[in-house]
């Protein structure tokens, strides 16, 4: 026997139906019939719970937060609320037993499921899970993508204050150089090289060894010949 | 006659050049003096080479055809045909200190306007002081020297200073301790030990077997070979400058020499090889006694740091000859310098440009 062989079946649209052999087969012992209307209601109340949570998570200021308030409440009130503010106590049934709605209660939910929000189904508990699960992921990634901004802001600000504090530095040492009574303070200043000295009694020894070959040459008479001459030493 | 027009006369007439009184600041030079290419380097920037060459218009009509009473560089190669020429330096030396009567003469004027060449070469403004390094053969005499400062002198150089050309090289690549510089040049093969003070004569040895040599060689086994071509010195030492190798390579050195009028391909391969190959022996022979003279503590060190400069160093493979004639005296690690034709004259600069102005003062008086 199915519920379509009644003679008021049940029209949800979202609905189906099972054979309550079946149904004992797969260990469903008991079941409770709730009206589409009170699953709605359910499902709202359980979505303003996750979206709660969810505003509580989000560091938004009090205005803002009224705002989304006033905007999930105006989605989530129920388009005919006189219908759905009678709850509707449904017998516990048997599984042998055969479910018979009454026909008024009938009527009433074939009033208050309006069928556009019908497609859109229920909230369950998993999906309430989910959107609290995504909701603590945004904000943990939010947080993170803060913290690596700060971070890098940081490092760049600590790299550019070193950088001041060296052209700082330097820029004294100029200071320090140009002003001060002043060529001992650029000598102790430059980096001299070991091979610096080196140079310059190279420079030297070339000097004198001019000088040598000038004063020869001043002193010798003309047509005398000279031998091999070194350059220095 | 104002100061500034105002122009001193040395004892050559064709040089005149500002009065040394009117000059206000230096400018650095640096001469690479050779026997076949001569190269000048300046402060302000200025460099040249030029062919240590001088000529006079053989006649009325060459000389009227060039338009100069004297040409020096690579102008006189160009129209040698209608100049009598001549090269100042001989194997590195100035030539006119072993020549006598107009010989000497003309040698010696050759000198002086090949060194004013150079001397323009560097544009020097006309308040500006030349003060020049010239660099001169490793075992240069005396009387060369002195030589050099008289023609540097009467070219218009205003201060003068001698210095051994493989020594500005190696002050050029900063090789001035436990190295050996090797400066081959057409004329001479100039070895250096560097010991980090200024070389004397033990440690310097020059080969008189350089370029020249090898174009010599080249002519003469040419002429063996091929004994019908026709051929100048000029185009043999155009030929080796082109092609020479000391390696045995694919490629082959073919010249086109006229054989009776009739320009022809030959191949001057072996004979280039062969030329330019009688240069490796005598080079590790210097090295070798360079080192073998040096504190024994130390030879290692200055057989590893070998550097070759000069126009003769563009030898194709010998940095490796060298190397594998050195192999015979326990190795040695062979270095060609960068810029082989201006390394002696950017030495002589750096020399000039380091050198304290006082010292250069006294040199000018």
């Amino acid at each position: 026997m199915t519920l379509e062989a009644s003679d008021s079946p049940l029209p949800l649209p979202v609905s189906s139906v099972h054979e309550l052999q079946d149904l004992q087969k797969k260990g469903i012992s008991k079941m409770r019939v709730v009206s589409a209307s009170q699953l709605r209601n359910s499902a709202r109340i359980a979505l303003a719970q996750a979206l709660n949570e969810m505003l509580g998570e989000i560091q938004i200021c009090g205005e803002e937060r009224q705002l989304i308030l006033d905007r999930a409440q105006s989605h989530l009130m129920p388009s005919n609320p006189g219908t759905d503010s009678i709850p509707v106590e449904t017998p516990e049934v048997a599984p042998a037993s055969k479910p018979v709605p009454r026909a008024d209660e009938t009527k009433e939910a074939q009033q208050s499921q309006p069928p556009a929000s019908a497609s859109k189904g229920p909230l369950g508990e998993r999906e309430k899970a989910l959107l609290v699960q995504l909701s603590r992921l945004i904000a943990r990634d939010w947080r993170t993508e803060l913290a690596t901004v700060r971070d890098s802001q940081r490092t760049q600000v600590e790299r550019l204050e070193m950088r001041i504090e060296e052209l700082t530095l330097a820029l004294h040492a100029t200071d320090h150089a140009l002003a001060g009574e002043d060529k001992k303070c650029t000598a102790e200043l430059e980096v001299k090289s070991p091979f610096d000295h080196k140079k310059s009694e190279l420079l030297d020894q070339l000097f004198q060894a001019n000088v040598a070959l000038r004063s020869l040459a001043d002193e010798t008479a003309p047509g005398e010949t000279g031998s091999q001459d070194r350059e220095g030493r | 006659m104002t100061p500034e027009n105002r122009t001193q006369h040395n004892s050559n007439k064709d040089v005149a050049v500002p009065w040394a009184s009117n000059k206000t600041s230096i400018l650095h030079v640096g001469i690479d003096l050779g026997t076949s290419r001569s190269a000048i380097a300046s402060s302000n920037g200025a460099r040249e080479v030029m062919a240590s060459l001088v000529g006079w218009p053989k006649d009325s009509v060459s000389a009227r055809v060039l338009g100069a009473s004297i040409l020096v560089g690579d102008a006189v190669l160009e129209n040698r045909l209608a100049l009598h020429t001549c090269y100042p330096l001989n194997a590195g030396n100035l030539a006119f200190t072993e020549l006598s009567g107009p010989e000497k003469d003309a040698s010696r004027k050759a000198g002086v306007t090949l060194l004013d060449a150079l001397r323009k070469a560097s544009n020097p403004r006309p308040d500006q002081a030349v003060c020049a390094v010239i660099g001169a053969p490793a075992e240069a005499t005396r009387e060369n020297k002195q030589a050099i400062v008289d023609l540097a002198r009467d070219a218009g150089i205003d201060g003068v200073m001698v210095v051994s050309e493989p020594f500005a090289v190696a002050y050029a690549v900063n090789a001035l301790e436990n190295a050996i510089v090797i400066d081959i040049g057409a004329g001479t093969i100039d070895l250096c030990r560097m010991a980090g003070s200024l070389p004397g004569a033990e440690d310097q040895v020059t080969v008189f077997r350089a370029g020249n040599y090898v174009d010599q060689r080249l002519a003469e086994l040419i002429r063996e070979a091929h004994p019908q071509v026709q051929f100048t010195s000029n185009m043999i030492k155009l030929a080796k400058e082109r092609f020479s190798s000391v390696v045995d390579t694919e490629n082959r050195a073919l010249v086109t020499f006229p054989v009776a009028g009739c320009p022809t391909k030959i191949d001057i391969t072996p004979q280039l090889r062969s030329a330019v190959e009688e240069l490796v022996p005598w080079i590790t022979q210097g090295i070798q006694s360079l080192v073998a003279t040096f504190d024994p503590e130390f030879q290692h060190r200055i057989r590893n740091k070998i550097i070759v400069s000069g126009g003769g160093s563009q030898v194709f493979g010998l940095q490796e000859a060298l190397e594998k004639g050195l192999e015979a005296l326990g190795g040695g690690r062979v270095t060609i310098v960068d810029d082989p034709v201006y390394a002696g004259a950017q030495g002589a600069l750096k020399l000039a440009q380091e050198m304290p102005e006082e010292y250069w003062s006294q040199m000018r008086r």
